[in-house]
């Protein structure tokens, strides 16, 4: 049962809207976890057997809750679960009936499927005219490429920004776990909040169509923008830098004793704070090095190697010690270890404990944001599947005990 | 003609912000009605229009070169300028005046900035209670790392991002090239100004959004963190591999630095994608049917299909495997991306003509909206455009006022 919000109890930005989610994988769920932090009530329609997120992971190594997968956790966290067969017509029906009364439906079922259960846009606006709904796909509900298979990896490849990464002569990489998808479902998030006040306004309900193509591709074409038209002929990957270094040297990650960090000087000023910490190294006087446009488009890998030696001869820690004592900009490529141990998140509070199972809790992200009143739901349980279905079931649609159970004995209800 | 749709008609944003992760926000909200206002000033511009002169076709473009930047317009467009001396008690004092007839403000500045000036949250909503101000540091207003300037690279370095970027087995390549940190920070902050703006418009109540766009990539980071923080495993370099399909990665197609994104997720896909090998001679292991056995033997996996790859055009081989219910796609340049028909149509890139530019597409709130759609209604905006008709006509300031302004270097 969610928190439901009491005459005393904090106010939170959603508190009344009601959403439904159905979907598969990761877009439609950070969507919908990201409504439900803020206070929407979240219905998730689960299919027999649960959302196979579920089965993901990462599991816990050791404990009383090594079975509660982590991923299905941090994005289900708030929700309500029902299992319902959408391949039964009754199933079907359910649904239909609970989107009768919710504000939004957030989907990235495939568009066959959405079709074939009236999930559709069409088929949602002949039936539910105050509904708005969100649906999630690679490349969107129209176009070329609408309902054609493929997700994250071809949505990034589309895109523009998938070229941009890796190493010249090899394959260009993704930016990795599953991005596109991520950032398919805080768009589609914001969009069903600009519906809703337009439907405050008078517009009626709506359908949202969110392509992880092109939210990427504009991504891609804006960053594109800071390289083209200053002499770079294309925003082509190379390796460990911005190609020509986007301007002045260095905008590169270099080996250390350790690991390796992150430089970025933009200014002279930033290069000579470089070169006093190194202790001012007689190369450093030549013209050739002092020259910082050339060095970062023409020679860069010259540079890299006078600076490698001084670099190896220290650890992250030290070099970040270093750059903040002497003002330039230089960051550890820091492990996921050392993230979580990063005393600044702890400080803020950046990761909240969620409640898993036998009494433990575990750490997952809060939101990025907090407010000076509202309060937000970070450190809500995810459901267990099916948890709500009988609840959702007799409150919402009214359906008396002796349904109830007909229905799960058919296995509409899971 | 039936009047556009607007939702965010009568939304009023002043904007600080500088470079993507803020302006971005206004720009999309723009894109819905909203009037940004980017506040400016001639001393101290924002970095995005100072990236010098742009060159087009190999020729210089004319005009001032602040002017000229297609990276602020697309950032910026669809927004009004004015400029302010902010150090100017009577700046200040005019910033009271408008944030006393706006719903929302948007800074990106470095954490107590605004505050020095007199223009921080406190001092606004006292003019306005209403008022939502979305503050948009890199890592929040407090804190040991409060003070750290928010470059991309930076931000994604410290949230474990950039080790994670290479391929399998081998040092991390980070991506150094791709300011992944921005659009995922102004995305996120986007969400949280629209949450607070709808609450405000239901109950009248501002709020202060302490936004961390270092957190708003941990919140996208969850899984290698719980693969670390839950299962006690330190995350892979993954490359373009999913750990649950194979094939999943980019294969290369005929000529030069041409490759095709290519993903099997389940059984009958790659029965697909084995009928399609076996016609042109390269018949696969029949134990490689099973996903597990591929898991096995992945890097066995990829060289089979990087051989047969290699024999098609880019476009020829994403359209067979779609026909064959594969998951395929051609790793596109932006120029490409431009081009290709996914991205045309559905209203991404709309045209704006801009004085010194000329006509040039930006992209739009990257949503389909059947009711009310994003649109870009105007270029970015030059510097001070719109003195006259802010500090004019919304605050009421009589000409020779502003002229005195102007003069005293207050309107600047």
């Amino acid at each position: 049962m969610s928190a439901a919000a009491g005459p005393d109890a904090p106010a939170t930005a959603l508190a009344g809207i009601t959403v439904v989610e159905t979907g598969q994988d990761i877009a439609a769920a950070y969507c919908t976890r990201l409504l439900a932090s803020q206070g929407a009530r979240v219905i998730k329609v689960e299919p027999p057997g649960g959302d196979p997120l579920r089965w993901r992971g990462p599991f816990p190594c050791a404990g009383p809750d090594t079975a509660v997968p982590g991923l299905q956790s941090y994005l289900d966290a708030g929700k309500e679960s029902i299992v319902l067969d959408l391949d039964q017509p009754e199933g079907q029906d359910l649904l239909h009936r609970l989107l009768g009364s919710a504000d939004l439906f957030v989907s990235n079922l495939s568009l066959a499927r959405r079709r074939a259960l009236e999930l559709d846009a069409d088929s949602l606006g002949a039936r539910h005219r105050a509904l708005i709904s969100v649906a999630l796909s690679a490349f969107g509900d129209r176009g070329p490429l609408a309902g054609c298979p493929g997700g994250d990896l071809e949505a990034q490849a589309l895109s523009g920004v998938c070229w941009a990464i890796g190493c010249p002569g090899r394959e260009p990489l993704v930016v990795p776990y599953q991005q596109a998808d991520y950032q398919a479902g805080v768009h589609g998030a914001s969009a069903a909040l600009v519906a809703l006040m337009a439907r405050e306004a008078g517009a009626g309900g709506q359908a949202i169509d969110i392509a992880a193509a092109d939210v990427l591709a504009a991504a891609a074409g804006t960053n594109s923008l800071i390289y083209l038209f200053y002499g770079v002929g294309r925003w082509d990957r190379a390796g460990n830098r911005a190609i020509a270094s986007g301007g002045p040297y260095p905008y590169v990650i270099l080996p250390c004793r350790d690991g390796a960090v992150c430089l970025i000087g933009r200014t002279r000023r930033d290069w000579q704070n470089l070169l006093a910490a190194m202790g001012d190294p007689q190369w450093g006087r030549d013209p050739r090095y002092q020259d910082l446009h050339a060095m970062g488009r023409d020679y860069p890998e010259e540079v890299d190697a006078l600076l490698v030696p001084w670099l190896k001869r220290h650890t992250r820690a030290e070099l970040h010690a270093l750059a903040a004592h002497h003002q330039f900009p230089l960051a550890p490529l820091k492990t996921m270890a050392e993230v979580l141990e990063t005393p600044h998140f702890a400080e803020r509070g950046s990761f909240v404990q969620m409640p898993t199972a036998g009494g433990r809790t575990r750490p997952v992200p809060a939101t990025p944001f907090r407010f000076s009143t509202l309060s937000q739901r970070l450190d809500a349980p995810s459901p267990g599947p099916g948890a709500h279905g009988t609840d959702i079931l007799a409150r919402d649609l009214g359906l008396d005990e002796a349904v109830i159970g007909t229905l799960r004995a058919s296995g509409v209800l899971g | 003609m039936s009047e556009r749709p607007r939702p965010l008609a009568g939304v009023r944003v002043l904007d600080f912000s500088w470079v993507w992760s803020g302006p971005m926000v206004g720009a999309m909200l723009a894109d819905f009605g909203a009037e940004v206002i980017k506040i400016e000033h001639g001393g101290r511009l924002d970095n995005a229009r100072l990236r010098g002169r742009p060159t087009h076709a190999e020729r210089p473009l004319e005009g001032p070169s602040i002017e000229l930047n297609p990276y602020f317009h697309q950032t910026n467009h669809g927004k009004l300028s004015i400029t302010l001396n902010l150090k100017d008690a009577r700046a200040v004092e005019l910033v009271h005046r408008l944030a006393g007839i706006s719903q929302a403000v948007v800074e990106n500045l470095s954490v107590g900035a605004l505050e020095r000036l007199g223009l921080g949250y406190r001092d606004l909503a006292a003019v306005n209670p209403a008022l939502v101000y979305l503050a948009m540091s890199a890592a929040g207003q407090h804190g040991p790392l409060t003070g750290m300037r928010a470059y991309a690279p930076v931000m994604s370095s410290l949230t474990g991002l950039e080790a994670l970027v290479g391929y399998p087995g081998e040092a991390p390549v980070g991506m150094m090239n791709v300011g992944y940190g921005d659009p995922n920070a102004g995305a996120h902050a986007l969400f949280a100004l629209l949450a607070a703006l709808w609450h405000q418009r239901r109950t009248g109540v501002g709020q202060f959004i302490d936004f961390s766009q270092v957190d708003a990539l941990l919140a996208v980071l969850v899984e290698p963190l719980l693969e670390q923080a839950w299962a006690g495993r330190a995350p892979a370099v993954r490359g373009n591999r999913d750990p649950r399909h194979v094939p999943h990665g980019v294969f290369p197609a005929r000529g030069e630095d041409a490759w095709v994104a290519i993903s099997v997720t389940d059984e009958g896909q790659w029965r697909a994608l084995r009928e399609l090998m076996a016609r042109d001679g390269r018949s696969l292991p029949e134990a490689w049917d099973r996903i597990d056995a591929r898991l096995a033997d992945v890097d066995r996996v990829e060289q089979a299909v990087g051989g047969w790859s290699r024999d098609y055009s880019r476009e020829d081989l994403a359209a067979l495997l779609q026909r064959a219910g594969v998951g395929a796609a051609p790793v596109l340049s932006v120029p490409e991306q431009w081009d290709h028909p996914q991205f045309q149509g559905q209203g991404l890139r709309q045209p704006a003509e801009h004085p010194h530019f000329g006509a040039s597409l930006h992209y739009a709130a990257p949503w389909r909206m059947s009711a009310t759609p994003p649109h870009v209604h105007a270029s970015a905006p030059l510097l001070g455009a719109d003195n006259d008709y802010v500090l004019g006509e919304l605050l009421g300031l009589e000409p020779a006022q502003l002229h005195q302004l102007v003069e005293d270097g207050v309107v600047a």
